[in-house]
């Protein structure tokens, strides 16, 4: 038995949740200066884990991963984290510390040549105006096909990949996730990710995305 | 663009579909005029790539090809003594009097290119300037939308869906209206920036159901123009397409309610295909103005409108089918117009268009 839960890959351990519950266990931020622009109140209604920011409230709450989906306007919402570039600033710098942060462009400039970044470095856009059944085919699409163990573990393997860490280090890396996760309880994924990542940096990037592979199983 | 940039070339230049035009200085080489071979042309589609590019033709003439952000073209009839020193005495004497060197034709091009810079960073600016309200515009239809979703949600039914459907029916029409004006916004958005026509995610999209769903936008100005629409056929695949995909029955229903004969019938037709690189295709047909068949090339131009279109509706961008053009493009898919003309020589008859779904 003990040998047989060895093997196992992280996928395999996954169970299937409905859609009801993936979204109610996927939180989402919205931010965005226009408290009208998003149907905040109406999706929380149809049983999505949604908060209001209208602006970044705090930076290091969003690079902790503390939100799995994060809803983000252009303009108006960042000025102090970024003067120059505001959202667009944020994206980037999310982007570059949790390439695995679904982060949605939240905007109505898409007729502006110049936010293009924007729009495109962003997992998925929303144009403003949108109403509710827009927001739940945008948001239900990325719940099911990113909110997978499967997808979350590939995007780790990715990261691990580009840094140059051996395959074998990787294979070893989802064993101990996957075994601490099988054993119950609240594992210390981050102390199980250090133990194999030995950089700093990597270490930090791999647990962010770890810990919402955690989240899955709870 | 390129015909701007043509008319401005000192030297005789020569077009993708083999347009000779003099330059400002120099004009047409005879030989070129008289040329039935026009084996230059070929150049356009050796070469692919942005660097300036020098050939010889089978006539022993130098031809440029110079890239442009619009296209490339070339500068013809071109002396280059270290390239052309095989021709004979009297074709030296008679290339001569049109030489053009290498240099200079650099020097050209490195000023076209600066020029064109110039033009499309104005032309951009324009643009800016002129949609720079539709921010604006579009932050208030957002508040529309939360005051009609308040009313709706404070609706008793199962779901957003179910209240919509019981709804009363001036709220329907209302929501229909805003929801119109929206993908009218969204329109716009595409002409100032066409590459926000692939922007997002593809998403499985029924477009069955997007079609009908658009022509329930069109009802109250169909019933206005004593049309009607009909939709038929049979389709239960979904294609993974971008959300402006819903320009394309947007754009092609508000041309045939635009232009359809009073009291005749638009039909959509959406059929499932059964193949699954294409899951559907799906036909507007309308009755009216037929567009001639000299124009039809040009249906998709940006601004163009036939001729019996200007006369049945003097209003018109010419727009629509254009941003529907690139839309298709953006979406994998292609769109095509025919036409069946009642009688010959009749204005009346049947306007097509038909969009193969996933495919290019």
């Amino acid at each position: 038995m003990f040998g047989l839960l060895k093997r196992r890959s992280l996928a395999s351990l996954e169970k299937p949740l409905s859609l009801r519950e993936l979204r109610k266990q996927t939180k989402i931020v919205v931010i965005d200066d226009d408290e009208n622009a998003f149907p905040v109140k109406a999706l929380q209604e149809e049983g999505y884990t949604i908060e209001y920011w209208p602006e970044v409230r705090s930076l290091d709450r969003l690079e902790q991963g503390d939100f799995d989906i994060i809803v983000l306007d252009i303009a108006g919402v960042a000025k102090k984290f970024s003067p120059e570039d505001d959202g667009f600033g944020v994206l980037q710098h999310l982007k570059a510390n949790n390439p695995s942060q679904i982060i949605v462009a939240f905007s109505g400039q898409s007729f502006d040549l110049s936010k293009q970044q924007f729009f495109r470095l962003a997992d998925d856009t929303m144009p403003k105006p949108v109403n509710p059944l827009k927001c739940k085919q945008v948001l239900d699409h990325l719940i099911e096909s990113r909110m997978t163990v499967k997808h979350l573990w590939e995007t780790v393997v990715a990261v691990l990949r580009t840094a140059e860490v051996p395959e074998k280090k990787i294979k070893q890396l989802e064993k101990q996730i996957a075994s601490a996760i099988s054993s119950g309880g609240k594992p210390d994924l981050k102390a199980v990710v250090s133990s194999v990542v030995e950089k700093g940096d990597l270490a930090a990037k791999v647990a962010a995305v770890v810990m919402k592979i955690a989240s899955l199983f709870v | 663009m390129l015909d701007i940039l043509r008319s401005t070339c000192p030297f005789p230049t020569i077009s993708p579909e083999g347009d000779l035009k003099d330059g400002q200085n120099i004009a047409q080489p005879k030989k070129c005029l008289k040329c039935a071979a026009k084996s230059c042309r070929s150049l356009f589609k050796a070469v692919n790539d942005d660097g300036l590019r020098h050939a010889v033709c089978e006539h022993s003439y130098s031809v440029m090809r110079l890239p442009t952000r619009h296209g490339p073209m070339l500068i013809n009839g071109v002396f280059v003594p270290f390239q052309n020193t095989v021709m004979d005495a009297p074709a030296r004497k008679a290339n001569r009097s049109q030489k053009v060197t290498w240099e200079q034709a650099r020097g050209y091009a490195a000023l076209m290119g600066a020029a064109e810079q110039r033009i499309q960073a104005e032309i951009g600016q324009q643009v800016k300037d002129a949609v720079a309200g539709l921010h604006d515009i579009k932050t208030a239809v957002s508040v529309v939308f939360r005051n009609a979703e308040a009313i709706i949600y404070s609706l008793p039914g199962f779901d957003d869906a179910d209240k919509i459907d019981h709804a009363d029916p001036s709220l329907k029409a209302l929501l229909k209206s805003v929801n119109l004006l929206n993908s009218r916004l969204n329109l716009v958005s595409i002409v100032a920036n066409p590459e926000s026509a692939s922007y997002g995610q593809p998403r499985p999209t029924r477009v069955y159901r997007l079609f009908h769903l658009m022509a329930r936008l069109f009802e109250a100005e169909a019933v206005r123009r004593n049309v009607r629409i009909t939709m038929a056929g049979q389709s239960h695949s979904s294609a993974m397409l971008h959300d402006s995909f819903e320009t394309i029955p947007l754009v092609l229903l508000d041309n045939a309610v635009k232009y359809a004969t009073a009291g005749s019938e638009i039909v959509v037709r959406v059929n499932d295909t059964n193949r699954p690189a294409q899951p559907c295709t799906a036909v507007v047909e309308s009755i009216g103005p037929a567009i001639p068949p000299e124009h039809r090339a040009a249906v998709f131009e940006r601004g163009f409108r036939a001729p019996q279109a200007k006369a049945a509706v003097s209003s018109g961008s010419g727009l629509g089918l254009y941003i529907a053009k690139i839309v298709a493009d953006a979406n994998n898919c292609k769109l095509q117009y025919s036409a069946r003309v009642f009688r010959s020589g009749a204005e009346g008859g049947a306007n097509c268009f038909t969009v193969m779904v996933g495919t290019l």
